[in-house]
Formats: structure tokens, C-alpha cells, sequence
């Protein structure tokens, strides 16, 4: 059963790859026959040159490095602070009444528009990208770990309370573990945002990085080189993505799948 | 070993037949009221005194509703009543207490844990070195026959099979007291079966005091050595009754045993009159 289960995910794979490429295929024939304009939408076959161009001089590792480390900086951080925020939330109710509308509040605010301020408080060097990519990513965290935290089953504290647990036990054997399918969706939500705030706050004002990169290219009106920049954020997201299912599929191995 | 021990648990019988049992968990003249969340009051517990003897069998009966619950709760120390005291071994309970194995309803397995190591979770919380622990575990495991299940996780066993895992795991710790709460509700009535044929197997073996809350009258009698009748709220001790029926029983035979019958015909008729004062 499961081998047929495995072969079957594998063709959904194979579909999924077919699918790109026929998109990628009537695209280039388009630009080959005339159809479309390569000016303002470049063709597969001029980004697929360009990625090799950058591989080659450096400038992938140089640009797209950067951007990743900021990225997961922001992710550490911002994950770590948010889902401390949200269980020391959980567990003082009054803290928790103080605090939680001004956290929804916060969350509410145009993150881009405090752009210019990070710039002036931290410069534009990495620590402003690590800060904005932090901002993004605190918040799914922190109101994702809350719910889980409010979705903890009573009954099974109540079990550990009666085996004469302490609230650390209960932290460690009941809360814990209970919100992590909760973090894991964190995390997924979390990677795109990192990437995101990172690439926001290199737009704002930066000489490297992924970001930057994609607003000088977009300045000369090199469209290959933005869709470049595009493709390499798509395909390191779907390989991010892939390693945190596979990281779900051995942590969540406790859960009933849906198939 | 083995034979100097038997000698002196035999010895220890005799003591007992000749003396008066004795009293392990005592509660005296419980007065409990709730508020419901309408904000009345309704008072669960009126006047509720009970001895419960060690290495007792008890069994509370009632309607649903009746406040049985309640004074299990109370009794294991989850709730304060407004009045009166429980006394374990003489001295009073205050907060919950881990001498006090409790089994409910829930279905409380972690479910992020194999059953090996749900049946270990008392021993971790007292901090058993590994070893020791899964020793334990393994061989209520094998005892209850899951063998070989060790490392399936809840949603892979069957609703009986997570109600003996639920019914070791609070045996692990080798509790004074075991308190249950209706344990085996939700099951069909052949697996309910098995696991009363379960329980009384371990009971046997290793005697604790038993508290036994449940609705249903020929389990309460196939199990205990006494049942216990509660009426319609407010609750008081309506009667008592000993249960003289010889051990090691069959759950599977004994609901044919003639004095099986007429000790349920006589309870019945004393039970019948709250069930139709509640209702």
C-alpha cells in the first residue's frame, strides 16, 4: 500500500514538473514566433543564459546569499520572539488581556511604512533587512503558537496536574507538543515572510542583495534579469517547502493524515 | 521469597477478617453547591459521609447527574467542597494528591506519544530513571495483552485498546487509591467487558482501594465488593450494600449466578425510585 501511495505522489510530482514546463515551452515558442515581445517579457531561454551568467561571475552567491542570510536571521529571530511572546501570553492570563489587542493592533500597521525608520535607526547595512524580515515573520508566529496555546486540550493538563506534574512538566509534556503542528504552519507561513521582509527592506535602501538587485535590474528595464531574480526566490521556496513537509511528515507522525 | 511473602500476606488476611478493616479514605458530611452558569445554585452534595476500607472495592451508583462526579472530584482533592473534609489515612486532602490514581471518561492519551511511553508518563512526571520506567510499562503491557503495539501511537488502536492503555498507565505509578469515572462509557458492551474482565484480573493481583463511579448497576455488582446509592440531586447516601459474592469472579458468567440476580432485583427496586424522581 504504501508503495503504490509512493508512486502515486511521484506521478503527482511528474505532473506538477509537466505542468512548468509546457507553461515554459508555449512561452518561448511565443517569443521565438514573434508573438510576444522579449523586451518586456524576456523568454526562458534568455533567463535560463542569465542564471548561468550569474553563477558564473558570482553574483548568485554574492546577491542571493546575502538575501537568505538576512532572511533567516529574520526567521530565527522573529520566530523565536513570537512564539515566546505568544506561550508567555498563554500562560498569564492578565498579561494576556493587557497585551493582546495592542499585539493586533501592531500587526494591523503597514510594516513597508516603517521602512524609512529602520533605515535610520539601524542603517542601511543587515541589520535593517534582519529587522524587517523579523517584524514579517514575529507575528504569524506569534498569533499561530496563541491559538495552538488556547487549543491545548484541559483534560490532558488536568492529567498531568493529577500525576502530581509541575507547570514546567506540563509546559514541556502537554503545551508543547500540542502546538507544534501549529509552529510547523508557522514556519511554513514564516520562510515566505522572512524572504519577503528581507527583499522590502533591500528595495528601501541597500547595495546588495537579492532585492536590490531586482530594483537596479527593473531601473535599466532588464526584465530577464528581474524574472532571473524571481525564478531562484521561486525555486529556493519550493525546495524550503519541501524540506519542512518532510521535517512535518517526522515530527507530526503522531496525527491521523487525511488520506 | 516468593513463599515467605504468601505466608505473610495470608497471615495478613486473617488479621484483617478478625479485626475491623481498615479505614483508608473517610469522608465526612460533604455540603457541596455549584453555580450553574445562569448563576443559580444548585447544590450537588447534601450531608455526604462515606468509609471506604482498604483494599476496598467500592462501587457509586446514581442517576446521571447525581453528583457522583462531583464528590470524586472532591474526594481526589480537584475540587474544595464548601463543607466538610475527606481524610486520607487520617489526614486531610488538600489539592490534588498523586497517592491517587484517577481514571475518567476522557480519553486523556497524549496523542504525540507511542503507548509505551503514555503508560511511562506517571513514572517521567516522578522522574523514574528510563529503564525502570519502560520496564514497568512493558510488563503492564504484556500484561493486558498489547504486546507489540509499544510503539503505535493513539489514532492506530482500537477505542478498547487506548482504554487499557489509559487504565495502565494510571496503574504505572502503583497509586494508593484508584478513583474511576464511568472509565468505560463510550464502548460497546463486549469491549467493556474484556476491560472489566481486565481490571478485575489486575485487582486481583495487586489490591488497591478502588472507587468505582457509574450509571450502570450490574457493572457496579460485578465489580465491587460494595455499591453505594446515590439519589437525585441534591445527593445524600441513599443505601449500602454488601456484595458477598465469592472471587475471582467472571464477568462473562457471573451475570448468571443466582445471587448475582437477586442482589440486582433488590438494588434495582431501591434505585428505580430515584431514576423516576430525577427523570
Amino acid at each position: 500500500m504504501t508503495i503504490k501511495y509512493f508512486k502515486l505522489r511521484t506521478m503527482d510530482f511528474v505532473w506538477s514538473i509537466a505542468v512548468v514546463l509546457i507553461f515554459l515551452v508555449i512561452w518561448e515558442v511565443s517569443v521565438l514566433t514573434g508573438k510576444v515581445n522579449s523586451f518586456f517579457f524576456s523568454s526562458p531561454s534568455l533567463i535560463f543564459k542569465d542564471i548561468v551568467r550569474m553563477q558564473q561571475n558570482g553574483d548568485i552567491m554574492r546577491h542571493f546569499g546575502i538575501t537568505v542570510k538576512q532572511a533567516g536571521y529574520g526567521l530565527f529571530f522573529g520566530g523565536l520572539l513570537g512564539t515566546i511572546a505568544a506561550i508567555m501570553l498563554g500562560m498569564n492570563e492578565k498579561l494576556s488581556n493587557i497585551l493582546f489587542p495592542i499585539m493586533v493592533g501592531l500587526n494591523g500597521l503597514p510594516k513597508l511604512a516603517l521602512g524609512p525608520l529602520l533605515i535610520i535607526w539601524f542603517g542601511i547595512g543587515i541589520q535593517s533587512k534582519i529587522f524587517m524580515s523579523a517584524l514579517m515573520v514575529f507575528f504569524p508566529f506569534f498569533f499561530n503558537v496563541h491559538a495552538g496555546y488556547h487549543n491545548v486540550d484541559i483534560s490532558l493538563i488536568n492529567t498531568i496536574k493529577m500525576m502530581g506534574g509541575n507547570r514546567f512538566q506540563i509546559l514541556s509534556k502537554v503545551i508543547w507538543p500540542s502546538c507544534m503542528p501549529w509552529l510547523i504552519v508557522s514556519l511554513r507561513t514564516g520562510v515566505g515572510m522572512a524572504i519577503v521582509g528581507a527583499i522590502i527592506g533591500e528595495y528601501i535602501g541597500s547595495s546588495r542583495g537579492l532585492g536590490w538587485m531586482i530594483m537596479d535590474a527593473g531601473g535599466t528595464y532588464n526584465t530577464t534579469r528581474v524574472l532571473s531574480c524571481i525564478f531562484l526566490l521561486t525555486a529556493f521556496m519550493a525546495a524550503i517547502d519541501y524540506l519542512i513537509k518532510f521535517f512535518e511528515k517526522k515530527t507530526l507522525r503522531w496525527r491521523p493524515s487525511i488520506n | 521469597m516468593e513463599a515467605v511473602h504468601k505466608v505473610e500476606e495470608r497471615s495478613n488476611v486473617k488479621e484483617l477478617k478478625s479485626k475491623k478493616k481498615k479505614i483508608k479514605l473517610s469522608v465526612k458530611n460533604i455540603n457541596h453547591t455549584f453555580k450553574s452558569q445562569n448563576g443559580d445554585m444548585t447544590k450537588a452534595l447534601s450531608n455526604v459521609s462515606l468509609n471506604i476500607e482498604e483494599q476496598g472495592f467500592v462501587a457509586l451508583v446514581g442517576p446521571s447527574g447525581c453528583g457522583k462526579s462531583t464528590l470524586l472530584n472532591i474526594m481526589s482533592g480537584l475540587i474544595k467542597p464548601n463543607q466538610g473534609q475527606v481524610l486520607l489515612d487520617d489526614i486531610p486532602v488538600k489539592g490534588v494528591n498523586d497517592r491517587i490514581g484517577y481514571m475518567s471518561q476522557a480519553d486523556t492519551l497524549l496523542p504525540w506519544r507511542n503507548v509505551i511511553d503514555n503508560v511511562a508518563l506517571g513514572l517521567e512526571i516522578k522522574d523514574v530513571s528510563k529503564e525502570e520506567r519502560y520496564e514497568i510499562a512493558q510488563r503492564l503491557i504484556d500484561r493486558v495483552g498489547l504486546s507489540g503495539f509499544e510503539n503505535s501511537y493513539p489514532f492506530e488502536l482500537s477505542g478498547g485498546m487506548r482504554k487499557r492503555v489509559t487504565l495502565i498507565r494510571t496503574l504505572a505509578v502503583d497509586p494508593e487509591i484508584l478513583f474511576m469515572d464511568e472509565p468505560f462509557g463510550p464502548l460497546d458492551c463486549f469491549t467493556k467487558e474484556m476491560l472489566q474482565e481486565d481490571i478485575l484480573k489486575l485487582w486481583q493481583e495487586n489490591k488497591k482501594t478502588v472507587v468505582y463511579v457509574t450509571h450502570d448497576l450490574s457493572e457496579a455488582i460485578t465489580l465491587a465488593d460494595r455499591v453505594v446509592i446515590m439519589t437525585a440531586r441534591p445527593s445524600i447516601i441513599k443505601s449500602d450494600y454488601d456484595i458477598p459474592l465469592t472471587r475471582p469472579r467472571s464477568v462473562m458468567d457471573i451475570r448468571f449466578n443466582s445471587k448475582f440476580i437477586e442482589l440486582e432485583k433488590m438494588i434495582w427496586n431501591d434505585l428505580k425510585e430515584e431514576v423516576k424522581r430525577e427523570g
